[in-house]
C-alpha cells in the first residue's frame, strides 16, 4: 500500500515538473529554445514563469479545498466556492473599484470581503457550539447569492468603469504581474494547506459520519471550524488575485479519488500536484490554442474536466 | 611598394564601404518607427496621417480602413496580449482608456512607452490627434486632419443658421436594444448630435452612455431615431414594432434610420465630421 502511494505521488511530482517546463517553453509567441533565455525575452520569460508559478498555486489550493470541504461537508458537490467566500471576495473587489481605490488595494479589500463573508456564514450556521453541516451549506449559499445580488446592484447603477474591472474577475484570470504579491498569497495559501494535511486522519474519520468520528474520539466541531477557516483562507487568498475559476474545486478531488482512492492521507497530497498539473495544463491551452486571444481559464477547466471525469467514472462503473 | 599601396587601397575601400553601410543602417533604422494600436480609433487617426508600414499590430476590432485588417492581431480589445506586444518590440503602444487601464499599467511598469487616447468631445479628438502626430512625426498631416473636420462641422453649422425654423428636431440615439441604452448627456455622441442640428431627448442622463426608459422615449416622442448599435445590425423592424412606441412620431413618420455605419459616430477619430455630415442629412432631408 505504502509502495504504490510513494510511487503515485512521485509520478505525479514528475508530471508537475513536465507540465510546468513545458508551459514555460510554449505561449502565444513562439520563441525556440535557445533565444528563451536571452536578455531581449526576459520580460516575456519572467511573465510565463510567474504566469505557471499562479497557476499551480490555484489548482493546488483549489484542489486540496475541495477535498477537505468535500470530507467535512460529506457532499460530492461542495468545493470551494459554496461557503461564500469567492461571492465576498468580488463584492470587496467591486466596492474597491466603485469607491475609486488605487488598484494596488485591489487584492486587499477583496481579501477582507472574503473574510467578511466568512465570518458571516460562520455566525449564520452556529447553533449554540455546533456548527451542523446542513446549516453550513445553506448559510454558504445564502451569502452568496446576497453578495452576488448586492455585485449586481451597485453594478447597474454605477458609472461603465466598474464593470469593465468586474468582468475580469468572473470569468477568472492567471495574468498576474506582481511578483511580490504572489509570494504574500503563496505565503498565505502554502500554510493553509499543510494546515489542512495535518488533519488528513480526522478527515477520514469525519467522512464516514459524524457519530462514528465522535465515537472514534475525534473533536469533529473542532475539525469543522478548523477546516473552514483553513479552506476559506485559501479560496479567499486565491480569489483575490485569479478571480473565480469554477470547476477545479469541484472535479480535481473526484478525478484523483478514483486514482489514489479516499484515504485523506494520499488523497490531499495528490490533489495538491494534481490540481497544480491540470490549471498549468488549462492555462497553457487557454493561451496557446487561440493564440493571440485567450480563452477564459474556466472554459477551459470545465472543457478539460469533465470529460475525463465521466470517462473515469464510467471506468470505475464498469469494474465494480 | 605594391603592398603599400594595395594596403592603402583595400583601407580606403573598407572605410569607404563600412561608412556606406553604416549610413544606409542609420537610415534604414531612422524610419522604423514601431507602432501597435490596440483601439480602433486610434487605428484610424494612424492610417489617416499616412502610417502603415510602422503599425506593426493593431487589436482584433480594428477594421477600417480595409488595410488594418490584415495586420498582425495584438490580442482582442479588452484583452490585450501582453507577450505578443511585448515580443513585438513597439516603440509607441496606443491604448483607450477604461477597461485596457489594467494593460496600460503593467505595459507601463514594464517600461513600454504608452499613449492613451480617450476624448469624450471634439475638442478632445483635436488634441488626440495632434498628440497622435506628435509622437509619430505627422504634426503637419495631423493638422490638416484637423483643419478638414472643423471646416466640415463649419460648413454644416452654416447649412443649419439657414435652416428657417427655430426649433430642433428631437432625436434618440439607440445605442442597445437590450437593455435599452443611449447616448446621454456628456457624451462623444451627444456632442456630435448638436452639431449636427438635433436635440438629444436624453439630456439629463446620470451618465454619459446609460440605460433609457421605454417610458421616457414616449413621453418625450422624438422625431428620428437612430439605431447606433456596435455590431451595426439593428433591425429597424424590433425598433418599429415596440409594444407602446406606434404613436412616437419618429416611428409614425417612418424617420427610424439604421442606416449610417456606427463606427462612424461610436469611435471618436477622423471621420466623425462624416458622421455629423450623415446625420444633418437625416435630421433636415
Amino acid at each position: 500500500m505504502e509502495k504504490h502511494r510513494a510511487g503515485k505521488l512521485l509520478l505525479l511530482a514528475f508530471l508537475l515538473c513536465i507540465s510546468a517546463a513545458f508551459a514555460v517553453l510554449n505561449g502565444p509567441v513562439h520563441i525556440p529554445l535557445n533565444e528563451l533565455f536571452l536578455d531581449e525575452n526576459r520580460k516575456i520569460l519572467s511573465l510565463r514563469l510567474l504566469r505557471v508559478l499562479l497557476a499551480a498555486l490555484t489548482g493546488s489550493g483549489l484542489a486540496v479545498s475541495g477535498a477537505a470541504l468535500q470530507a467535512i461537508l460529506r457532499n460530492p458537490l461542495a468545493e470551494p466556492y459554496l461557503l461564500g467566500t469567492s461571492s465576498g471576495a468580488g463584492l470587496g473587489a467591486v466596492i474597491a473599484i466603485i469607491a475609486g481605490l488605487s488598484s494596488i488595494f485591489l487584492p486587499a479589500v477583496s481579501f477582507l470581503g472574503a473574510l467578511v463573508s466568512m465570518f458571516f456564514v460562520y455566525y449564520l450556521s452556529k447553533r449554540g457550539n455546533r456548527v451542523p453541516v446542513e446549516s453550513f451549506i445553506l448559510s454558504g449559499v445564502i451569502v452568496s447569492l446576497l453578495c452576488s445580488a448586492v455585485i449586481a446592484f451597485l453594478v447597474s447603477v454605477s458609472p461603465d468603469e466598474a464593470l469593465h474591472g468586474v468582468v475580469w474577475w468572473l470569468w477568472g484570470s492567471l495574468q498576474m504581474y506582481d511578483v511580490k504579491l504572489f509570494f504574500i498569497v503563496a505565503a498565505l495559501v502554502t500554510p493553509a494547506m499543510a494546515g489542512v494535511y495535518v488533519f488528513s486522519q480526522d478527515l477520514n474519520a469525519v467522512s464516514i459520519g459524524e457519530e462514528d468520528a465522535l465515537h472514534l474520539g475525534i473533536k469533529i466541531e473542532k475539525v469543522k471550524k478548523v477546516i473552514f477557516f483553513l479552506t476559506s483562507l485559501i479560496t479567499a487568498g486565491l480569489v483575490c488575485v485569479s478571480g473565480v475559476i469554477g470547476f477545479t474545486g469541484l472535479i480535481l478531488p473526484h478525478i484523483t479519488r478514483l486514482w489514489v482512492g479516499p484515504d485523506h492521507r494520499t488523497l490531499l497530497p495528490a490533489s495538491c500536484l494534481l490540481g497544480a498539473v491540470f490549471m498549468i495544463v488549462c492555462d497553457l491551452l487557454s493561451r496557446t490554442v487561440y493564440a493571440p486571444f485567450e480563452i477564459p481559464i474556466g472554459v477551459i477547466t470545465a472543457c478539460l474536466g469533465a470529460p475525463v471525469f465521466v470517462i473515469l467514472m464510467r471506468k470505475r462503473q464498469r469494474v465494480t | 611598394m605594391k603592398v603599400d599601396q594595395r594596403l592603402s587601397q583595400i583601407t580606403v575601400c573598407a572605410v569607404v564601404v563600412s561608412t556606406l553601410l553604416f549610413a544606409g543602417d542609420a537610415a534604414a533604422r531612422a524610419g522604423s518607427l514601431r507602432v501597435i494600436s490596440l483601439s480602433p480609433a486610434t487605428t484610424e487617426i494612424l492610417f489617416a496621417l499616412g502610417l502603415d508600414e510602422e503599425i506593426v499590430a493593431v487589436s482584433s476590432v480594428c477594421d477600417y480602413p480595409e488595410k488594418a485588417r490584415f495586420k498582425e492581431k495584438a490580442g482582442s480589445f479588452s484583452n490585450p496580449n501582453m507577450e505578443k506586444i511585448i515580443f513585438l518590440k513597439p516603440d509607441i503602444i496606443f491604448c483607450a482608456g477604461l477597461e485596457q487601464s489594467g494593460t496600460v499599467r503593467e505595459l507601463r511598469r514594464l517600461g513600454m512607452n504608452v499613449s492613451v487616447n480617450d476624448p469624450v468631445s471634439m475638442d478632445e479628438l483635436y488634441v488626440s490627434i495632434r498628440e497622435i502626430g506628435r509622437c509619430t512625426g505627422r504634426e503637419r498631416e495631423a493638422e490638416n486632419i484637423i483643419r478638414g473636420m472643423s471646416e466640415e462641422i463649419e460648413r454644416v453649422e452654416s447649412l443649419l443658421k439657414n435652416t428657417p425654423s427655430g426649433k430642433k428636431p428631437r432625436v434618440f440615439v439607440e445605442i442597445w436594444h437590450s437593455p435599452l441604452m443611449t447616448a446621454g448627456k456628456g457624451a462623444y455622441l451627444d456632442e456630435l448630435l448638436r452639431l449636427a442640428g438635433g436635440e438629444n431627448i436624453a439630456y439629463d442622463t446620470v451618465r454619459p452612455y446609460c440605460y433609457f426608459s421605454a417610458e421616457q422615449v414616449i413621453k418625450r416622442d422624438p422625431e428620428c431615431i437612430f439605431l447606433m448599435y456596435m455590431d451595426n445590425a439593428g433591425s429597424l423592424q424590433k425598433a418599429g414594432r415596440r409594444f407602446g412606441w406606434e404613436h412616437v412620431s419618429a416611428v409614425r413618420n417612418k424617420r427610424v434610420y439604421n442606416d449610417i455605419d456606427a463606427n462612424l459616430l461610436l469611435r471618436p477619430g477622423p471621420r466623425a465630421a462624416l458622421g455629423v455630415r450623415e446625420i444633418y442629412k437625416r435630421l433636415y432631408p
